[in-house]
């Protein structure tokens, strides 16, 4: 819509989504259709988030993922993607959803009011509290002022209250009860193609998706051992193949699709190993919910598994990976026998040879931004681990930040889309454009195909759950837990041992830097937390996971240099 | 080998990156990423420890496929930033 303002230092909208997947794309969708402003803002270059990673635009590809099972998601972005009245923001980072600051509203000031003039179509109809109006309140400090009013947005804010009785009561008042801007605004700091800058938006809808839980096991840091997810990304995405011999193993049935996909390519499939045993995934197949709903993605299920025997791959039941060799890169991975109480038994193993390994144990929530925004969090291992927590608008427990797609719980892209809907009309409520009545008519069909939705996908989180202990059990001593600061579980356990009064994932790793490096603990956090649980006896939850703060992701220092 | 899929793909036409001061073929708008590996390179840097990072995740999240671009001036994540003709790539040199 408006490329050029990328290059303001601050701008402002009126509903922000993080993230362009199906939940985000639902949502924008529904927002627009009441006239609600929309920003989307994602890493990726293109719409469709990692179930729908599409090729370059510069390529065309014929029959692009023709399975049935993406359907529904491509109807959602085909709908909104080519919209050019939504504000697009691609290949852009979020790094925090801030309290809009008092403080920097005194640094700030000059800068945004020589950039206002740009921003203020973006916002659509709404007052923007950041240009001239405020301005000419006349008396007084004019950065106390905006202080105080930035401030009344935010009742929670913490340093502002100080602040607020400093500066002029009355304008406050006023200006706090005249209209949308009256509360719970956030600021998202934001490193785009142009450099960094200030988002402000009424309403944000955090989408941001999940990631898949690496299991550690001696040889995962070996180049060739990569996410299940990466690898099919590659294929679906990007149209190559990278690899030559790939074996897979965990224990998602996404592992099916992805081994289905490879071979289509014209890869070789060593071999696909679950840690189910047999039996345990059938009996979970035949549940009458699966049977009668989704009878269709089980039939999309037998047809894999009759391709993949036909391909001469083997589908190893009650197996988990348990090392990858070679020399430079994988050049073998062993496998052994999980017993039926979960215990890996080491004299039971075979050797593929290979040169990629996948491994897919279910995901984690990308919840980096929610935890560093301050909203409240639990802990469902299996459901994606860090949730977070949420009213029946999907608003969070911090004002005006919603919540959509896998971030409340890993239930898949069809789940994620009525999520959208829902956390949509939950905006639309909280900015006054329905009234409460409308808001629940408008929910009600997709609370309907929700609850439905999310049925099935408890089954299938219970399907895809690895035996409880497996992490513990496939790491040893020397392999390596945190693979950006190369700390190996050994040292996190002698640690433990020595400092008796460690029992979070922060005290860990403020005495070993595990989690400190670029990743921030996006990778290791999980498996951190169970090795600090066992030590101490308690549930990973427990443990926490590592505080998130602004920026949530590295950037380089070269951006805070260039003005945008 | 790895290896890019052309079977009802249509590509632009062929650009050069340059890894290392070598020219590498690679496609406008595919990642760097994708082209170092098409081009044979997995290991994208060594860390502090001499330790080989090659990619993981390919969705921006691990950060292990960080590598040097134009004269070391910047590091991006290869797995998110497409290939532009001319674009110098830093990698460690055994690979």
């Amino acid at each position: 819509m408006v490329a050029n303002e990328q290059q303001a230092a601050v701008a402002t909208c009126e509903v922000a989504i993080i993230g362009a997947g199906p939940s985000g794309l639902a949502a924008a969708a529904l927002l627009r259709e009441h006239g609600a402003a929309v920003t989307i803002i994602d890493e990726q270059a293109r719409a469709g988030g990692q179930i729908l990673r599409q090729p370059p635009k510069s390529y065309s590809v014929a029959n692009w993922l023709p399975a049935k099972l993406y359907d529904g998601v491509k109807v959602a972005l085909r709908a909104v993607e080519e919209r050019q009245d939504i504000d697009w923001r691609f290949q852009s980072t979020v790094l925090g959803i801030m309290r809009p600051s008092p403080y920097r509203a005194l640094r700030a000031g000059a800068v945004r009011s020589n950039h206002i003039d740009n921003n203020t179509n973006v916002a659509g109809t709404e007052p923007d509290l950041a240009s001239g109006s405020q301005d000419t309140r006349g008396e007084g400090s004019a950065g106390y002022g905006s202080a105080g009013v930035r401030d009344s947005r935010n009742p929670g804010g913490i340093a502002g209250s100080e602040l607020a009785g400093v500066s002029d009561g009355r304008n406050l008042g006023s200006i706090a009860g005249s209209g949308l801007c009256g509360g719970g605004a956030h600021e998202l700091w934001i490193h785009g193609p142009n450099g960094l800058y200030l988002l402000r938006a009424n309403a944000v809808l955090l989408a941001p998706g999940c990631y898949e839980r690496p299991l550690a096991f001696p040889g995962w840091t070996l180049p060739g051992v990569m996410g299940t997810g990466a690898i099919q990304t590659f294929v679906k995405s990007q149209q190559f193949v990278p690899g030559n011999r790939f074996l897979l193993a965990g224990s998602h049935p996404l592992q099916l699709v992805v081994a289905d996909q490879l071979l289509s390519a014209g890869a070789q499939v060593a071999a696909v190993v679950f840690t189910q045993r047999k039996q345990q995934a059938w009996l979970l197949m035949r549940h009458p919910l699966v049977a009668l709903r989704h009878h269709r993605q089980l039939l999309e299920t037998s047809h894999i598994f009759r391709r993949l025997r036909r391909a001469g791959v083997p589908v190893i039941f009650g197996h988990t990976i348990v090392s990858a060799d070679g020399a430079a890169v994988v050049e073998r991975a062993t496998i052994a026998a999980i017993d039926a109480k979960g215990t890996i038994d080491r004299h039971k193993t075979k050797v593929f040879d290979c040169d990629r390994v996948g491994i897919c144990h279910g995901f984690l929530t990308s919840s980096e931004l929610a935890r560093q925004a301050g909203a409240e969090m639990h802990w469902k291992d299996h459901a994606g681990g860090w949730l977070a927590r949420h009213n029946e608008w999907l608003e969070s427990s911090v004002k005006n930040l919603f919540l959509a797609g896998e971030i409340t719980g890993v239930d898949g892209a069809d789940a994620a889309l009525e999520k959208g809907r829902i956390a949509a009309v939950g905006i639309l409520r909280s900015l006054g454009r329905v009234d409460d009545r409308q808001a629940h008519n408008l929910a009600a069909t997709a609370r309907n195909r929700l609850s439905h939705q999310q049925s099935f996908a408890a089954i299938l989180q219970e399907l895809a759950r690895p035996p409880a202990s497996l992490a513990l059990q496939t790491m040893s001593d020397d392999t390596i837990l945190c693979r950006c600061e190369s700390i190996k579980r050994g040292e996190l356990c002698q640690a433990l041992a020595d400092n008796k009064h460690i029992l979070s994932a922060d005290a860990a790793k403020l005495l070993t830097r595990v989690g400190m490096g670029l990743c921030q603990g996006r990778l290791c956090g999980d498996n951190v937390a169970r090795v600090i649980a066992e030590a101490r006896g308690v549930q990973p939850g427990k443990v926490g996971p590592f505080q998130a703060q602004a920026p949530v992701k590295p950037v380089p220092l070269a951006a805070f240099m260039r003005r945008p | 080998m790895s290896r890019r899929i052309t079977l009802g793909v249509v590509r632009p036409a062929a650009v050069n990156i340059f890894v290392n001061g070598k020219a590498v073929e690679a496609y406008e708008g595919e990642s760097v990423l994708t082209a170092l590996m098409a081009g044979g390179v997995l290991v994208m840097s060594r860390d502090s420890f001499g330790r080989m990072r090659a990619p993981f995740c390919n969705m921006g999240v691990c950060f292990d496929c960080m590598v040097e671009v134009e004269d070391g001036s910047s590091r991006v994540r290869a797995c998110l930033t497409p290939v532009r003709a001319g674009l110098r790539v830093i990698v460690p040199d055994h690979n």
